[in-house]
């Protein structure tokens, strides 16, 4: 039987990438994929994507690029009321910013033992996400999610109990390690290969205190080919995670699974027909 | 233990300004609503004040009409006191014009129009029944062969009362009559 479309749009730095999707029988089809190159503010650009292509009636979701904040750890078990509140003050101390303020959101799950639990705290600048928020439901949209940067790539990579997620931030790298949904460890380095594959040892080892398993592979994504080829050291020492299959109709050819913007709204519109929200 | 499992940062602030967005004309609509029920409710208040203040303007105007009779006893003591050798008083008019007044005083009562010759009138009004009433009883102490009528009624459109007391004379034969036939 096939679900509702979703809609899922990703920002990136020159182009805002929107894709439709459905389930039909546990197969993700891509159905519309819609590039608009971008000109202005994040939230002019979103509203005219929107007014544009945007859709009423659907769920809506969105990424914006911007550098990872996140941070995983492990305390005793909470009530959800005093993990809001414990996510907001600890994210509020960890990731304060004067010049930028931000917004915070967390995530949890159950910890190594029944007394305890993991609980991932995201910060994101707030200007921004009310700026996409606004535009999107300027446009009639009914936004469910906005995530985070580059968390949309567990959804597209199978979601693996361990794999390493080698981005562009800036003139630098992130590398940060993901257990599934959950960013646990992270790290910026330079560009350097050895600076990489020493930040993907560190990332592995800062997360085993969480049980998480050695790394399955490595995704190596938003690279030019040049970068991307110096980088090939790491896919031969961790192994690399194919993008889960999917399944393109209609207008969802022009669909490129070497752009990471392309890669980031099909994540996301994973997340919304798995997750919902 | 619940647990939430996806970051979404649909916090409260941005799910209220997504519901301001989506139901901006609601909003608008609710928001014009509440200035005219203000708008109105300011009026009535108003309106129900300057009522208030009227019966409180009428009430003050009841007790500011209190006559200090202190000075009317002396005046009358002094005649009383140069006129005994002379003549006597034509029959305790003043005294009892003095009496009433001072009734009127003690229970807050003003007085609209009196007369105290051989019938009796007094038109009186003040806010509290009851004090009509004393004031009433207090006139009847005086004594005399006099008959009391008292009918007391509120005023429409005020919080006050008025009362209108009238007494007759009773006439002295009938008096020795009843007095002849009790023998």
């Amino acid at each position: 039987m096939k679900t509702n479309s979703v809609m899922s749009i990703a920002i990136g730095q020159d182009e805002i990438v929107g894709v439709k999707a459905y389930k039909i029988e546990g197969t993700n089809v891509l159905e519309d994929i819609i590039v608009q190159k971008r000109h202005s503010d994040m939230g002019t650009d979103m509203k005219e994507f929107f007014d544009y292509y945007g859709e009423t009636g659907i769920s809506i979701g969105c990424v914006f690029e911007s550098p990872l904040q996140s941070v995983y750890m492990e305390t005793p078990m909470m009530h959800k009321i005093d993990q809001y509140l414990f996510a907001q003050r600890e994210g509020k101390r960890i990731f304060q910013n004067e010049e930028f303020p931000n917004a915070i959101d967390f995530a949890s799950r159950p910890g190594t033992t029944e007394e305890l639990m993991f609980i991932l705290i995201v910060a994101l600048e707030r200007k921004q996400v009310k700026q996409v928020a606004r535009g999107i439901q300027q446009g009639g949209g009914d936004l469910r999610v906005i995530d985070y940067w580059p968390a949309p790539l567990a959804f597209s990579r199978g979601r693996e109990s361990s794999m390493l997620c080698i981005t562009p931030e800036g003139d630098k790298v992130r590398v940060s390690l993901w257990n599934y949904k959950f960013c646990t460890a992270h790290v910026l380095v330079s560009s350097e290969i050895e600076a990489v594959l020493t930040a993907c040892k560190k990332v592995y080892e800062d997360s085993k205190q969480y049980n998480v398993p050695y790394p399955k592979g490595a995704i190596v994504v938003g690279f030019d080919e040049t970068r991307t080829k110096e980088f090939e050291p790491i896919l031969e020492t961790y192994g690399t995670i194919d993008q889960v299959p999917l399944h393109i109709v209609d207008k969802g050819e022009g669909y490129n699974p070497q752009n990471i913007n392309h890669e980031m709204a099909w994540g996301l519109a994973i997340r919304l027909l798995v997750d919902g929200k | 233990m619940e647990n939430k499992e996806n970051v979404n940062f649909i916090g409260p602030d941005i799910q209220w300004m997504c519901w301001y967005i989506r139901y901006q004309k609601v909003w608008w609509i609710l928001l014009a609503l509440m200035v005219v029920l203000l708008v109105g409710s300011v009026t009535m208040g108003t309106k129900a004040y300057i009522q208030y203040q009227d019966i409180i303007e009428k009430q003050t105007e009841v007790t500011s009409h209190h006559i200090d009779t202190k000075e009317a006893h002396s005046v009358y003591e002094a005649m009383v006191h140069e006129n005994t050798k002379e003549e006597s008083l034509p029959q305790g008019t003043l005294k009892e014009c003095i009496y009433v007044l001072d009734a009127s005083n003690t229970y807050h009562i003003q007085l609209v129009e009196w007369s105290t010759m051989n019938q009796w009138y007094i038109e009186a009004k003040g806010s509290s029944e009851t004090e009509l009433h004393q004031f009433s009883s207090m006139l009847s102490r005086l004594g005399g062969h006099r008959h009391y009528d008292e009918v007391v009624e509120k005023e429409s459109g005020t919080a006050l009362y008025r009362s209108r007391i009238t007494a007759t004379m009773e006439s002295l034969t009938n008096s020795q009559k009843k007095s002849a036939s009790s023998r």
